[in-house]
């Protein structure tokens, strides 16, 4: 069973997103900021985490950048989501070394397929 | 006894008297060139030499057959030169012969001749003690009366010359030749008995003996100088042949001795001769110094008059010059030197010799007219006699009289009389010889061709100064107007300088500047109104001076190019000579200098208009002007410029563009793109281009530079660039990018759950809870965006000041209690308390706009302390600043310093552990602070992390009067922080 997590201050974000991937084939954990997200993920070593850009404490891009660096979580794979969209960001998003970035507003059912193209790569 | 044939008493008078009368008569007739008078005494002179030759010869005859030959010779040859003696007498004495001599002249030397070769004048010679003596046949008599008749005639006109004669020298002249004559006449009346001695011979001697003292002490017939030249001449001859003749000696007797060949001596003798030429010019020098002193003397002096003179242009210098080198020429006892004056008279000018000083004669005088006809000097004795002389007035000819004036010397230039020389008598009242009156014509010839080289000098040179002064005065007065500051000025000095070169009394410009404007005046000098001819008096500066001077006799019109129009006019002295064609000449130039000058103050305001025109929008403008001439080199930056580009201002910057760019504290990225631009800008030679730069330092800038090409006439390339402060926009600019983006984002995160869940509810078959659950969120997230939407349009309006506030006067105690009750809702957890005062006045403000005021306050308050808690809205009055204040504090987690500083900024959220979850859109303050601002108050707030947070606004009491009217139209930077 694949474990996923998803780290996004917003309730809303994370009820959206659990509502997505919820299925018996994932495991979900969560996380409310950018420190518990890096706690968790090191500690569960999810799969594939989809993080938030904007959350307080480390941003998204940190997240990532730490997980991919640490020998131990750097085979995660990372989604980043976010309502920044600029050209810039994506960039960003790419140095920092994440997998993916999806712009909100997005579409479950397109983000449940990315889940699956990403997952079945391994 | 001696034969009387050897008896040197006998024979030696007749040889003497013929080498004398020879000699003298020689002298005469080398002279007889110049007049009859000459010739005739040397024809007399030279017969007597003739009979005393042939005498002598009579005399050494061996017997008187041959005595008798040489008599009948001579006889004829003393009878035939009495008429010569008349004839000589009467030319020298300037008398007229009687009507018919000269044919009874002839007459009677035919006869003579006839009877002498038919030998009836001597019939034999006899022997006596004494010599030989003739025995006359008859026929002689008669003619030896006729002869004698000549002669006596001859000494009557001697008599009457001797009587006539009222100079001195004149006297003794002719005394001494009546005197003379004597001798040889009772000579040869004694010899007509045949007893007495021949006294004939001695009576010649005697004669030839006397008329060699009168020639010599009295200059009779002016031979005296031939006669010392011939004797000089002789001597030095004789001197200069004696060493060739002792050469010839020696030659000969060294040649006796040796064999040498002739060639050889020859040559030795040419050789000789030639080393002795220069002893010739020598011996000349010699002679004249010594023998000929005063003429020597003369030709230097004339030559140092002559040198002098030519440096000498002074006309005064030149006439006592002359006064110098006269009494050297002749000794004369006073001189004047009559030169023509202003009217129609000789006047002396400078005179030795006080009778002569006041000497003057009319031009028009007969004596004058005589001298300019005949060209030579006059001797005052003349005056009696040239009829042509005689028809002067008696007065002139007194004044001659009295002042003692013997000579005049006319001096002629150009055919015409420049001047008379007029000397006094000669010392010793000798009459002025010939050569002195030669001399005297040469001299005053060349004192004629100096006065005149001296007066035309002094005419031309002063000509030429007054010129020269005249354009000195031109060129000074062109320079000061041409920097002259004000034209006013100008114009008076150039009127006055006008004035000063004319000599005139009065000189006036008037001046039209263009068509239609007022006439001005500038004059120079006054006028009274009689002067001007019954017009207006004054100097040009009355009113009532207004119209040009009638009797103006110079008037130039002066046409200036800008339209402008006027004429000077010039006004003589009373009395003064009118004005000259020179004047009017110079009225020209000065007109055309007034031309110039109206130009230059017409072109000079012109330009300096547009200059300062120029400048002062240059100096106004907010965009900085630099522009570039060839190479990039600065020629012009604006103040706007210099502050946008941080250099220091007031000293030229004539610098390089580079350059300036190195000054200017620019970020080295904008050097660099500043630099391509300049290229670029270069090498695109005449498009636009554009680019921007950020400028560091105590003021940073963002500049925007455009630059554009700036035709002109030359073929230089001019640039233009034009600077503009875009720091400001280019800063609203990257807010509004930042809004739009944040924006963006704040409406995305509510979009996604509402494609999100919309999307799960779609697609999905959900249980019924979680259908409620998604369509509640969905609900909310969409709420959530409408108020976004509300609070991003509020922001807006209050960016671009689009909001109409109404101000009237509020309640303030129902306003916010009905607020804090509406608020009740958004929570349970809270305690919403409102205090307000009951004495509070009321406000000025928009009602709406405060209730939305203290409605976000108030769910901000509850937003932030989700501990619950109280929420407090504390209503006071400060009286002394007219204000009431409102204060909501809530107990909850309080506000760093960090985010307080940009609490009322846009999109600020604080992100912090606490405050995840809360929802907002981190606009809310940013409005409340831009509607206060909207009603004159103004916000704050207070707070500590963890104490909670106390947000005031303060709204102006109602009878505080509104600075800003009803309607509210603002700046569009409200809200700015």
């Amino acid at each position: 069973m694949k474990k996923v997590m998803v780290a996004d201050d917003e309730e809303d974000m994370r009820a959206l997103l659990a509502a997505t991937f919820e299925s018996d084939q994932y495991e979900l954990v969560l996380a409310e900021d950018g420190i518990q997200a890096l706690e968790v993920a090191r500690r569960e070593k999810p799969d594939l985490v989809f993080l938030d850009v904007r959350m307080p404490g480390l941003d998204g891009y940190q997240v990532c950048r730490a997980l991919k660096h640490d020998p131990a979580t750097a085979r995660i794979k990372v989604v980043l989501v976010t309502a920044m969209a600029q050209d810039h960001d994506r960039q960003r998003g790419r140095d920092a070394g994440a997998d993916d970035y999806f712009t909100k507003p997005f579409s479950p059912t397109k983000l449940l397929a990315k889940l699956h193209e990403l997952l079945a790569a391994e | 006894m001696i034969s009387p044939l050897q008896n040197p008493a006998y024979l030696l008078p007749p040889l003497l008297a013929a080498l004398l009368s020879v000699l003298l008569g020689a002298l005469v007739g080398w002279r007889a060139r110049w007049s009859t008078q000459h010739r005739y005494f040397a024809l007399f002179l030279l017969g007597n030499g003739l009979w005393s030759l042939l005498t002598y010869f009579m005399r050494t005859s061996p017997d008187t057959q041959q005595a008798v030959l040489w008599e009948r010779a001579l006889v004829p040859v003393a009878l035939i030169i009495s008429p010569a003696f008349y004839f000589f007498t009467v030319s020298y004495t300037r008398g007229e012969v009687f009507r018919g001599a000269r044919p009874v002249a002839l007459a009677f030397i035919v006869a003579v001749a006839a009877l002498a070769s038919a030998g009836l004048l001597i019939d034999r010679m006899e022997v006596k003690s004494y010599g030989y003596t003739p025995i006359f046949h008859l026929p002689f008599y008669p003619m030896v009366l006729m002869a004698y008749l000549w002669i006596g005639l001859g000494l009557a006109s001697l008599y009457r010359g001797y009587r006539a004669a009222k100079v001195y020298e004149e006297r003794n002249r002719l005394l001494y030749i009546l005197v003379a004559s004597f001798f040889p006449l009772a000579g040869t009346i004694a010899d007509l008995f045949p007893s007495a001695y021949p006294a004939s011979i001695l009576g010649n001697l005697t004669f030839g003996a006397l008329t060699m003292v009168a020639m010599r002490r009295y200059h009779l017939l002016d031979v005296s100088l031939a006669l010392r030249k011939g004797s000089a001449y002789l001597l030095v001859s004789t001197l200069v042949a004696l060493p060739y003749v002792a050469i010839i000696i020696i030659v000969t007797e060294v040649s006796r001795g040796i064999s040498a060949q002739p060639v050889v001596l020859f040559v030795l003798m040419v050789v000789l001769a030639l080393g002795l030429q220069p002893l010739w010019g020598l011996g000349q020098q010699v002679v004249d110094q010594v023998f000929f002193r005063r003429r020597w003397d003369l030709v230097r002096t004339l030559e140092e008059l002559t040198r002098r003179s030519r440096s000498v242009a002074d006309l005064e210098r030149s006439a006592y010059n002359l006064l110098d080198v006269i009494p050297s020429v002749v000794p004369t006892e006073g001189f004047a030197l009559l030169l023509p004056s202003d009217g129609e008279e000789f006047v002396s000018v400078v005179a030795s010799g006080a009778s002569l000083a006041g000497l003057h004669l009319s031009q028009n005088s007969p004596l004058a007219r005589w001298l300019a006809k005949h060209r030579r000097p006059l001797e005052h004795y003349y005056l009696d006699m040239d009829p042509l002389l005689l028809a002067m007035a008696d007065r002139e000819k007194q004044l001659l009289v009295a002042s003692r004036a013997h000579l005049f010397v006319p001096m002629v230039l150009r055919e015409q009389l420049t001047g008379i020389l007029v000397l006094g008598p000669k010392r010793a009242e000798a009459p002025y010889s010939v050569d002195e009156m030669r001399l005297l014509t040469m001299t005053s010839a060349q004192a004629a061709v100096l006065l005149d080289d001296a007066r035309l000098y002094r005419t031309i040179s002063s000509q030429f100064d007054r010129e020269r002064r005249r354009l000195e005065a031109f060129e000074a007065a062109a320079r000061r107007l041409a920097l002259a500051e004000d034209p006013k000025q100008a114009l008076q000095g150039l009127v006055d300088t006008a004035r000063s070169l004319l000599d005139a009394r009065y000189v006036v410009l008037s001046l039209r500047q263009y068509e239609g404007a007022q006439e001005e005046w500038i004059a120079s000098g006054r006028v009274t109104a009689q002067q001007n001819g019954g017009g207006p008096s004054g100097d040009g500066h009355g009113d009532g001076d207004r119209v040009p001077p009638p009797d103006a006799s110079l008037n130039v019109p002066i046409k200036g190019r800008g339209g402008s129009v006027g004429a000077l006019y010039a006004v003589e002295h009373s009395g003064a000579v009118a004005f000259s064609e020179d004047d009017q000449r110079v009225l020209v130039l000065f007109a055309v200098l007034a031309e110039v000058l109206f130009e230059n103050i017409r072109l000079y305001s012109a330009v300096e208009h547009e200059r300062g025109m120029l400048a002062a929008i240059q100096a106004s403008m907010a965009e900085g002007l630099v522009v570039l001439g060839p190479s990039e080199r600065v020629i012009y930056l604006n103040p706007a410029a210099r502050d946008l580009l941080g250099l220091a201002g007031g000293e030229d910057v004539r610098v390089d563009l580079r350059e300036l760019l190195l000054t200017a504290p620019l970020e080295d990225n904008s050097r660099a793109a500043l630099e391509g631009f300049v290229r670029a800008v270069k090498d695109a030679a005449g498009t636009v281009g554009t680019a921007e730069v950020q400028v560091s330092g105590p003021q940073p800038r963002e500049l925007a530079l455009t630059a554009f090409p700036i035709p002109t006439a030359t073929r230089e390339r001019m640039l233009g660039l034009l600077l503009r402060d875009v720091t400001h926009e280019r800063e609203m600019e990257r807010r509004r990018d930042m809004f739009v983006s944040v924006a963006s984002h704040e409406l995305r995160t509510p979009l996604a759950s509402l494609v999100g869940f919309s999307e799960l509810l779609l697609t999905r078959r959900l249980p019924g809870t979680s259908q409620k659950d998604f369509l509640t969120r969905i609900h909310r997230e969409s709420l959530r965006l409408a108020g976004l939407v509300d609070d991003l349009l509020n922001v807006s309006r209050i960016q671009s000041g689009k909001i109409a506030v109404q101000l009237e006067t509020v309640d303030l105690r129902p306003l916010v209690e009905e607020t804090v009750e509406k608020q009740r809702y958004l929570s349970t957890r809270h305690r919403l308390v409102a205090q307000v005062p009951p004495d509070i006045p009321k406000v000025r403000a928009d009602q709406d706009k405060l209730v939305q005021v203290v409605a976000n306050l108030l769910s901000n308050a509850i937003k932030y302390s989700p501990q619950g808690g109280e929420v407090k809205v504390v209503v006071s009055h400060e009286p002394e600043l007219k204000r009431v204040v409102v204060g909501v504090s809530d107990q909850g987690i309080g506000i760093s310093e960090e985010d307080q500083a940009e609490l009322f900024s846009k999109f600020h959220r604080i992100l912090r552990p606490e405050t995840v979850g809360i929802r907002g859109s981190g606009l809310g303050l940013y409005i409340v602070k831009g509607l206060v601002e909207l009603m004159e108050g103004t916000v704050w707030m207070r707070s500590r992390v963890g104490e909670g947070s106390t947000f005031y606004f303060s709204i102006p009491t109602a009878e505080c009067p509104s600075d800003k009217g009803e309607s509210g139209a603002l700046r569009p930077e409200v809200g700015r922080p």
